[in-house]
C-alpha cells in the first residue's frame, strides 16, 4: 500500500509541478538567453560603434585674417598655439589662409572646412561646412580646440596677463553629493539606474502575477481542479502555484544575473585583447596596455553607471522585493483568477490591481529626481508600492533599517493577503456557470465556510 | 462492521439557503459495485466531494473503513469527477505520474504500473504524447488511469462512460469489474446511463432533489417495483381463463397472435398483476391446469423505468 504523503510533500509535488512544466518551456528559456544577450549586446554597441567605426575626420582651417596661425619658416602656415590641437587618431588640422572649393578639400582628403575671419573674436561663432558631417563628438573637440585657441590669443592681447595666469584664475565648479551619514558619494545617474530597476520589478511583479492568474484559470477551465482537490487543500494548491512560479521569476533573475556577468567578462577580454584597445587607449591619451574594459565603460557617459552600482545589494534587495512583493500581488491575482472561467471575463478585474503598481511606477518616476522627498519615503514604506520605490532610492543608498521595516511590511502584508485569498480561492474554484459577487468574496473572506477535510 | 468501506449517518449540506443533501444515511460495502443516481441537482456531486474531502459535510457522521474521515484516507481513494481535465502544458505519462505522486506512490512502483495500464487499455505509444493532441475519447482513458493507477481501494466514477466509443467503453467497463473481482476495490459508479446500472451495479442509491428516495440491490429494487408483475403467453379457450382469473387477480393486458391459424392455434400474451396472497409458484400451477401456458416470465422494471417512477412519484 502506498504511504500517505506528507502536507509538505504535496505541497511540494505542486511546487515542482508548476516550475519545471515553466521553466522548460521554449518561450521562457528564449526570454531568459535573449534577455542578457541583447542588452551586453547593447553595451557592446555603445562602446563600439561610438568610438570605432567613426570615420577620421580631417579639417581644414581657412583662416582669413591670420588670427590664429603665423607662416613657418618653410612658408606653411602653423597654429599660434599647438598645444591647442593635441593628435588625436579621429581628428586632424590643417590651416591656410584659402577657402577651398568642395573638389579641392576631397581631392586632399579634407572631410570638412571650418571658415573665420576676425570677427570670430566678436561673434564667437564659425562656419562649419562638411562633406561628411562630423560626429558629435568630433565637433564638440572642435570646439573646445578653437575656443582654447581664441582664449589664448584674448589673453595674449592683455599685457597684465598670461595664459598660464588665466587658465589658474578660469573656474568650473562641479557639484558632488556626499551622504553625511554614510559618507557615500551620490551622483545624479544613480536614480535613473534605480528607475531602471523598479521597471523591472514593476513588470516581474506583473508579468509573473499574471502567470499565477493564468494557471488558476487554466485549472478551473480545463476542470481539471476537481481531480486535483480530491488529494490536495486548496491553500497547498494555490500556494504551490504561487512558489512554484516565483521560484521560476527567480530563476530567470539569477538567469539574467549569472549570464550578464559572464557575457559582460568576455566582452571585456574581447574588447582588452582587440586591436581597437590600442587605437582607443592613444586616442585617450594612456600609455599603451595601461587602459582596461573598465576604464572604457568609465570613459563612457551612458555606460559608467554600471561602475557605479553595488550590484550584490540591489540584485540581493531585488530579489528579496520581488519574491514578497510577487506574493502579494500574486495572491490578489489568483483570486480574480479563481472567480472567472476565462481570461477575457478577468480585464475588468485587473484595472484595481494594476492601479496600485502603476501609481508606485509614476511615484518611482517622480523620485528619481528627488529620492529622498517624504512622498519617495513614504512610498517605499507603503506594502503596495514599496517594491517599486524602494529600488529607485536603493542606489543612492538607505538607512538599513529603512530596509528592513519597509519588507517586514510587505512580507507581513503578503502573507495576510496569500491567506485571505485562499478562503475566496476554495470555494470559488468550484464554481461554474456563474461569478461570485463582490459581496460573497469579501463574506468568504471574514466568514470562511467549513473548507475542506 | 469491519467490510463497511463508507457509512454515512445524517451528513448533510446547504450552500446559503439551498439544501444540497438532506441528513442522508448510506452505507457501501466493500468489495461492491454502487450505482448512485438521481437526475442533475439531486445532491450527487455534493455528496461526492463530502466523500473526497473536497469539502465538509455541515453535520452528521461520515466513517471510511470505519473510522472517521481524515485526509490520510484520501491517499486510499481515486475520484473520477465528472467534470474533468487534464493538463494541457504536459505530455500524458508525466501528468498521470505527477497525480499518482500526489497520491504517495513512489515513483518506479507508479512507472511500473503505468506501463502495464497503458497495454491493458491500448494506449502503449502514448507516453510521450502532448496532453493537447489527445482526442476526448482519448483524454478519458488516460483520466481512467489516473484515476486507478495509484491502486486505490475505493473508486467513485462519475460519468467514466462519457466521451468513449462504445469498444472502449466495453474496455473501460471490463477493466473496472477486473478491479472489482481480482483487486476487491469497492466502487461507486454515478451516471445517468441506466444500461451500465443495470450492467454493473450490485446495489443503487437514487437521490433526487437532496433526498435519498430508493435504495438497495439493483435486482430486488427493479422487481420490487414490479412485484407479483408476470407476462404468460398461453393457448386455450382465453374467454374462460380470463374470466376465471379476473376474479382473484388482475390483468394489465392481453394481445394475441397467430389468429389465422385458427382459435385454438392462437397466442396470448397476457400481462398481470398477482395479489400479495397469491404468490408465482401457486398461480403457475393454476394456471397450467387451465390452459396451455407456453411461457411465464416475472416481470422486472428497466432501470430507466425505476429512475422515472421514483423521481415522478417524489415531484408533484
Amino acid at each position: 500500500m502506498n504511504q500517505p504523503p506528507t502536507a509538505f510533500g504535496i505541497w511540494w509535488t505542486v511546487v515542482k509541478r508548476e516550475y519545471v512544466t515553466r521553466v522548460r518551456r521554449r518561450a521562457f528559456l528564449l526570454a531568459t538567453l535573449l534577455g542578457p544577450v541583447l542588452w551586453v549586446g547593447m553595451v557592446a554597441g555603445l562602446v563600439l560603434l561610438t568610438q570605432s567605426t567613426e570615420e577620421p575626420v580631417k579639417v581644414w582651417i581657412a583662416d582669413h585674417d591670420g588670427l590664429l596661425t603665423v607662416p613657418a619658416d618653410d612658408g606653411q602656415l602653423v597654429p599660434l598655439c599647438p598645444s591647442c590641437y593635441p593628435e588625436r587618431s579621429l581628428l586632424t588640422y590643417r590651416f591656410g589662409r584659402e577657402v577651398k572649393t568642395a573638389e579641392e578639400l576631397k581631392a586632399e582628403g579634407f572631410t570638412c572646412m571650418v571658415e573665420l575671419d576676425a570677427g570670430i573674436v566678436q561673434s564667437e561663432k564659425a562656419q562649419l561646412l562638411h562633406l561628411d558631417p562630423p560626429s558629435g563628438r568630433a565637433r564638440r573637440w572642435m570646439q573646445r580646440d578653437l575656443s582654447q585657441a581664441l582664449e589664448r590669443l584674448k589673453v595674449r592681447e592683455r599685457s597684465d596677463l598670461n595664459y598660464d595666469d588665466y587658465l589658474s584664475l578660469k573656474t568650473d565648479v562641479t557639484l558632488v553629493g556626499l551622504d553625511m551619514a554614510t559618507g557615500e558619494q551620490k551622483g545624479a545617474g544613480q536614480g535613473g539606474l534605480g528607475f531602471v530597476f523598479s521597471i523591472f520589478m514593476l513588470t516581474f511583479v506583473m508579468v509573473y502575477g499574471m502567470h499565477v492568474m493564468r494557471g488558476v484559470i487554466e485549472e478551473k477551465s480545463n476542470r481539471i481542479v476537481e481531480v486535483v482537490l480530491s488529494t490536495v487543500r486548496p491553500g497547498q494548491l494555490l500556494a504551490g502555484k504561487i512558489a512554484g512560479i516565483g521560484l521560476v521569476g527567480l530563476t530567470q533573475i539569477v538567469g539574467w544575473a549569472v549570464l550578464s556577468w559572464v557575457l559582460l567578462a568576455v566582452l571585456g577580454v574581447a574588447v582588452e585583447q582587440s586591436a581597437w584597445m590600442e587605437s582607443w587607449t592613444a586616442t585617450q591619451g594612456l600609455a599603451a596596455g595601461t587602459a582596461d574594459f573598465q576604464a572604457v565603460l568609465a570613459a563612457e557617459e551612458e555606460l559608467a553607471f554600471l561602475l557605479d552600482i553595488n550590484w550584490g545589494v540591489m540584485l540581493g534587495c531585488g530579489a528579496l522585493y520581488f519574491v514578497l512583493g510577487y506574493a502579494m500581488y500574486a495572491a490578489f491575482f489568483a483570486t480574480i483568477g479563481a472567480m472567472v472561467e476565462q481570461e477575457s471575463d478577468a480585464q475588468y478585474l485587473m484595472l484595481p490591481v494594476m492601479m496600485p503598481l502603476l501609481f508606485s511606477y509614476i511615484l518611482a518616476s517622480m523620485s528619481i529626481d528627488a529620492p529622498e522627498s517624504t512622498l519617495a519615503v513614504v512610498s517605499s514604506f507603503i506594502p503596495f508600492s514599496s517594491p517599486v520605490s524602494m529600488m529607485v532610492r536603493l542606489p543612492m543608498g538607505v538607512p538599513w533599517w529603512h530596509v528592513v521595516l519597509s519588507m517586514s511590511l510587505l512580507a507581513a502584508t503578503a502573507i495576510v493577503l496569500v491567506a485571505l485569498a485562499a478562503r475566496v480561492y476554495r470555494v470559488a474554484i468550484l464554481m461554474y456557470g456563474k461569478s461570485p459577487t463582490l459581496r460573497e468574496v469579501v463574506r468568504w473572506m471574514i466568514r470562511p465556510d467549513s473548507g475542506a477535510l | 462492521m469491519p467490510n463497511t468501506v463508507l457509512h454515512t449517518q445524517g451528513v448533510c449540506k446547504s450552500f446559503g439557503d439551498h439544501v444540497a443533501l438532506a441528513p442522508l444515511d448510506l452505507e457501501v460495502e466493500a468489495g461492491r459495485i454502487v450505482g448512485l443516481l438521481g437526475p442533475n441537482g439531486a445532491g450527487k456531486t455534493t455528496l461526492l466531494r463530502m466523500v473526497t474531502g473536497i469539502t465538509r459535510p455541515d453535520a452528521g457522521e461520515l466513517r471510511m473503513w470505519g473510522q472517521p474521515h481524515h485526509r490520510e484516507l484520501l491517499s486510499r481513494m481515486g475520484y473520477l469527477p465528472e467534470e474533468r481535465g487534464l493538463y494541457k502544458s504536459m505530455r500524458v505519462a508525466e501528468q498521470v505520474l505527477y497525480f499518482a505522486t500526489l497520491r504517495g506512490m513512489p515513483r518506479p512502483d507508479a512507472e511500473r504500473e503505468l506501463k502495464a495500464w497503458f497495454e491493458r487499455l491500448e494506449v502503449e505509444g502514448w507516453w510521450n504524447r502532448e496532453v493537447a493532441d489527445l482526442s476526448k475519447g482519448m483524454a478519458q482513458k488516460i483520466q481512467f488511469i489516473a484515476t486507478v493507477l495509484h491502486r486505490p481501494d475505493f473508486l467513485i466514477l462519475d460519468e467514466p462512460f462519457s466521451g468513449l466509443d462504445p469498444i472502449n467503453a466495453a474496455l473501460v467497463r471490463g477493466e473496472m469489474l477486473r478491479l472489482v473481482q481480482e483487486h476487491g476495490t469497492t466502487l461507486v459508479l454515478s451516471t445517468h446511463d441506466m444500461g451500465s446500472v443495470e450492467a454493473l451495479c450490485d446495489e443503487v442509491v437514487l437521490l433526487h432533489k437532496g433526498q435519498k428516495v430508493l435504495a438497495g440491490p439493483t435486482d430486488a429494487i427493479r422487481e420490487d417495483a414490479r412485484r407479483g408483475r408476470i407476462r404468460l403467453s398461453m393457448r386455450g379457450n382465453l374467454m374462460a381463463f380470463v374470466a376465471e382469473l379476473g376474479a382473484r387477480a388482475e390483468l394489465l393486458s392481453k394481445t394475441t397472435r397467430g389468429e389465422e391459424l385458427g382459435g385454438a392455434q392462437a397466442i396470448h400474451d397476457l400481462e398481470i398483476a398477482l395479489p400479495d396472497d397469491w404468490p408465482m409458484p401457486a398461480f403457475l400451477a393454476w394456471a397450467v391446469g387451465h390452459a396451455e401456458v407456453l411461457e411465464a416470465v416475472p416481470l422486472k422494471l428497466s432501470m430507466e423505468e425505476v429512475f422515472v417512477q421514483s423521481v415522478e412519484s417524489v415531484t408533484p
